[in-house]
């Protein structure tokens, strides 16, 4: 990748990174399950990319680099928000973890789904399944981004895409109940 | 309708397996969402499930405020970092020039109160410095006796020569 001399490093981050903005968000969204939260974390991603400005040009594919940065920064948070939930466990406090998106509107069933497949993946798997199933990304794209082989991306998927049949078959065997939550 | 639904099948049962190329896989998709009021089982639930993430994706975007957000940050992050960082190299290189300067002028501080307190130490500096000044100035009175020596010549010369210039003045006149 090369900087172009008369683009500005403002305009570049605008330009390349802060168009990514939504994608970044629903990334984040997926793996921590609360709008506020997963806002942070873009918020938090992007920041890092900018402080990280003197990188930018050994930086390849920018797009797989940012999803990177927002993936280990929602691990993060996730492993952050489970010690939390182990001692409040401990204390015997009130979960609130799994809860509804609440203020987005998505289909309930959609959304049960989504956790029931992810839940059943690793980390990586699940930033596989994300970013083909919601943001439609290539083979090669989603390789680049989490630096594994296509031949991965694909058996990954195909792990995730099984459980995904096996939820649907599920939830039609139940009775399709398709509701909206409404904010 | 058979034929489409037979076709959606076909790309169904390739999608399960991961077969579909990014191209097939959005052809299947506008398919199935063209079709979608004719679609019956599977084929209908995948129709919502594609429908359901379109919808995530029109609705989960921030809002244009964040844009702003982030440039302020930004900028509020570089500046204040800049000339924190010169008030940094400023400040060193003034704690760089204080040490130095205390490390040459303390010894020497040290030294002087130590003479002031040592009589015996301070007489044998006074009388090392006393000799080193005679002998610098003895160096200087070989050359004054050298030149003493030249003025003694000249008297000589002068007292040689000067009754024969009277002679010869008394003859001529």
């Amino acid at each position: 990748m090369h900087l172009p001399i008369v683009m500005s490093e403002e305009n570049y981050f605008k330009n390349i990174y802060l168009s990514q903005k939504n994608k970044l968000f629903r990334f984040g969204f997926y793996f921590l399950k609360d709008e506020e939260e997963a806002k942070d974390a873009t918020q938090e991603a992007l920041i890092k990319i900018w402080d990280k400005r003197a990188d930018w040009e050994s930086v390849e594919t920018p797009e797989a680099w940012s999803m990177q940065i927002v993936k280990n920064i929602c691990l993060y948070r996730l492993r952050k928000k489970k010690a939390v939930q182990k001692h409040q466990d401990s204390l015997k406090l009130e979960k609130t973890f799994g809860q509804d998106p609440g203020t987005i509107s998505l289909w309930q069933d959609q959304w049960r789904i989504m956790q029931e497949v992810m839940e059943q993946l690793s980390e990586k798997q699940k930033t596989v399944f994300i970013l083909r199933e919601v943001e439609g990304n290539s083979y090669q794209e989603i390789a680049e981004t989490l630096g594994i082989s296509e031949a991965q991306v694909k058996s990954d998927l195909f792990r995730s895409r099984k459980f995904l049949k096996a939820s649907m078959q599920k939830i039609n065997d139940h009775g399709i109940k398709k509701t909206r939550t409404i904010a | 309708m058979i034929m489409v639904s037979k076709k959606l099948e076909q790309s169904l049962e390739k999608y399960w397996l991961g077969e579909l190329s990014q191209v097939e896989e959005f052809q299947f998709k506008s398919e199935l969402k063209a079709n979608k009021s004719k679609l019956t089982g599977e084929l209908s639930q995948m129709a919502e499930w594609f429908e359901g993430h379109e919808e995530t994706k029109r609705n989960l975007v921030l809002d244009a405020d964040f844009d702003n957000q982030i440039l302020k940050k930004i900028h509020q992050k570089s500046q204040p970092k800049d000339s924190w960082n010169w008030m940094k190299v400023a400040a060193s290189i003034l704690i760089i020039f204080a040490l130095g300067f205390f490390a040459w002028w303390m010894p020497q501080q040290q030294e002087q109160k130590q003479l002031a307190q040592q009589e015996e130490k301070a007489y044998k500096e006074a009388k090392a410095t006393l000799e080193l000044m005679a002998s610098m100035m003895n160096h200087g009175k070989k050359h004054l006796s050298s030149l003493e020596m030249i003025n003694t010549a000249q008297e000589k010369v002068k007292n040689t020569f000067q009754p024969e210039r009277k002679k010869e003045k008394e003859e001529d006149s």
